[in-house]
């Protein structure tokens, strides 16, 4: 487990591993399947679809404490808004980098 | 991590991500609340519909799929306008999107950063919860309230006599309309001998529980009073009376309350043949006590006229330590003929105020009801519908700011007119049969055809008996009276029933469409099925109006059967 997440998830429901557990197993999961309907989106500049993707991760992110992807979905949902692919682009690949961490 | 109080009430969380539904009622329940989560807006908006009490708050996310936060919210407010409700959201205040301003703009919603920890969640959700929790709690409070209100108005309305009675000799009639549900008005009417009546008007000072609970004292207080002296002369009696509520308030209510009244003692002329107006309105001694004085109104002069131009009277009853009523404050009249008298308390002013402030109403209102009273034509209400219909009048008028309990008691000479039968009485199976037998009478007497008297008796027993039965809840229906009348045309006998029944739409239907009256008449009030057939048959028509609270109902009831039988 990602040690901020970790940190964080411990911080708000305590000892409860079961929960910090399955909390954490649906971050990782959800944030895998959003990184490929990110690729989706701009792979056919459906800028509004990514800026709702970008927006979804940086929510998840932040539910699980991950403020280092959170940052990247933020910067994500910018350049989904100024259209800009190659920018995107390499966001995507920072937050699939990322997510191999988790 | 602080321990949170428990709360028994659910929080509806909904967010098309699971990861935040699982989060946040992770939080929920670690901090004592039970929540239920769901990932779609149709599935919130079906929980909501059913089962919305059982929910405290609100938590839902404003970017979802399938529909806007703010568009679900509409919905909710719907169907709760005060439910709270969260916005949680991993939007950013700063991006320009206005969701903030949508947000405040519903008094009841609030913003919470998805980024927030569960001590922040927890601590404003305690806030507006408890608030809403206080709010609930004051609601159910005033609705227990007004429930013993309600109930206590009940009590206080069986201490009154009947609201009209009409005998051989003389009649009364009264408004007694509290500002709140209680008053601090009282009146009271009873016959002291064979020549006599009391008639009482008391003014507890202030309205309200206080004034009531004052005025249910005084009200059983005087009844015993005016008992014990039942035997004295008129002067002694309006003294006595006077004089022993003045111990009774210095004894028990001092610098608590005191008392403006009108007590009158009512001598009516003797009975004289139907058809001829008595020689004189009989006679009349009271006493005002800080009061409105009694008007007179003579049907000779079409006139409200002053009984009292001396201002005879006291201070009121209560208010100072040392008053003594004497015979000098005793005003004595005798009446002209066919003459009756208003008594009403000082919240007639208040409540009869034009938009300049003026006082107005009290003269207009005797015009108005003298109008009602001379029934030279037959066409208008009976006694009992009288300030029922004033009232009404005054509403339609716009004098609809009552500030202040209000009471008015008329009373006067019976007014025998010829061809006419006019009767009171308390409903209940005895006395409902009683007028029947009554009204048969007087029908025989006149010479009417024995089947149309057997319709009549037919139908004002069918009606007499659906008001009893279905017309009222059971505090009222021990103590109303009805008032009936009936005369005759070529064609029919019209009988016309006021009551203060349950309320029923107002609706006037053409002769030949009873059907139609005898469904809505029926309609709730009948489970008994014979009576909508039996007025079938016997009527022509039916005319229905509603003033307020007082029903007028008019049954033409054929004047023969069709075998040819001339009528009178």
């Amino acid at each position: 487990m990602k040690e901020c997440c970790k940190t964080y998830l411990n911080e708000q429901f305590g000892d409860d591993a079961d929960v910090v557990n399955e909390i954490y197993g649906e971050y990782v999961s959800s944030v895998r399947v959003k990184i490929m309907e990110a690729t989706t989106a701009l792979t056919s500049s459906a800028w509004p679809q990514l800026d709702r993707v970008a927006h979804t991760v940086k929510g998840n992110a932040l539910a699980a404490g991950d403020n280092e992807m959170a940052d990247v979905a933020i910067q994500l949902r910018k350049v989904a808004q100024l259209q800009d692919a190659a920018q995107a682009g390499e966001l995507i690949e920072r937050l699939n980098e990322l997510s191999k961490l988790l | 991590m602080a321990t949170h109080e428990k709360f028994e009430a659910k929080i509806l969380v909904l967010d098309d991500e699971k990861l935040i539904r699982l989060t946040v009622c992770a939080r929920l329940k670690k901090a004592g609340y039970e929540s239920i989560a769901v990932g779609s807006v149709d599935e919130a908006v079906s929980i909501l519909k059913q089962h919305h009490r059982a929910f405290c708050a609100i938590i839902s996310d404003i970017m979802m799929g399938d529909m806007d936060g703010f568009v679900f919210r509409d919905i909710v407010r719907g169907i709760d306008p005060a439910m709270p409700f969260f916005f949680m959201t991993a939007l950013d205040p700063e991006e320009g999107s206005g969701f903030l301003k949508k947000i405040i703009g519903d008094p009841m919603s609030y913003y919470l950063p998805k980024s927030a920890g569960t001590e922040v969640l927890i601590k404003r959700l305690q806030r507006v919860v408890g608030a809403r929790r206080i709010q609930q709690f004051v609601e159910r409070q005033v609705a227990e309230q007004r429930q013993s209100l309600r109930l206590a108005a009940h009590v206080q309305r069986s201490m009154l006599p009947v609201r009209a009675m009409m005998d051989d000799r003389c009649f009364y009639t009264t408004l007694w309309r509290p500002h709140e549900s209680v008053s601090g008005d009282l009146y009271e009417a009873m016959q002291i001998d064979a020549n006599r009546w009391l008639f009482a008007l008391g003014d507890i000072q202030g309205h309200g529980a206080n004034a009531a609970l004052v005025m249910m004292a005084v009200q059983a207080f005087m009844r015993q009073v005016v008992r014990t002296h039942a035997h004295d002369s008129d002067v002694s009696m309006i003294g006595c009376i006077a004089n022993e509520l003045q111990k009774f308030f210095r004894a028990n209510f001092t610098d608590i309350s005191y008392m403006t009244a009108v007590i009158a003692v009512y001598a009516p002329p003797a009975v004289r043949d139907p058809g001829t107006d008595a020689p004189t309105g009989g006679s009349l001694a009271y006493i005002v006590c800080g009061a409105p004085d009694i008007r007179l109104f003579n049907p000779a002069t079409m006139q409200v006229e002053d009984l009292n131009p001396d201002k005879r009277g006291g201070l009121p009853i209560g208010l100072m330590p040392d008053t003594v009523y004497t015979s000098a404050d005793i005003v004595q009249v005798n009446l002209p003929q066919g003459a009756f008298c208003a008594a009403f308390t000082d919240g007639l002013y208040e409540f009869s105020k034009d938009d300049e402030g003026r006082e107005k109403m009290p003269a207009e209102m005797i015009r108005k009801i003298a109008g009602e009273l001379a029934i030279d034509d037959s066409r208008h209400g009976s006694i009992m519908s009288i300030l029922g219909k004033f009232s009404a009048a005054c509403n339609e008028f716009g004098y609809t700011k009552q500030q202040d309990d209000v009471s008015i008691v008329i009373f006067g000479v019976r007014r025998h007119l010829p061809g006419i039968y006019e009767a009171t009485l308390t409903l209940s199976p005895e006395q409902v049969d009683a007028a029947s037998q009554d009204c048969g009478r007087w029908c025989a007497n006149e010479g009417w055809p024995a089947d149309l008297v057997t319709r009549i008796q037919l139908v004002l027993e069918e009606h007499l008996m659906n008001i009893h039965d279905h017309g009222f809840d059971d505090q009222q229906r021990r103590r109303d009276v009805v008032s009936l009348r009936l005369r005759r045309s070529r064609e029919h006998a019209e009988l016309t029933v006021w009551d203060h029944g349950r309320p029923t739409p107002s609706l006037k239907v053409a002769a030949g469409d009873a059907d139609t009256t005898f469904a809505l008449l029926n309609n709730g009030m009948s489970g008994r099925g014979r009576g909508r057939l039996m007025m079938r048959q016997l009527c022509d028509g039916i005319q229905r109006q509603s003033f307020g609270t007082l029903h007028e109902t008019s049954f033409f009831i054929k004047a023969n059967d069709g075998n040819a039988e001339e009528t009178k």
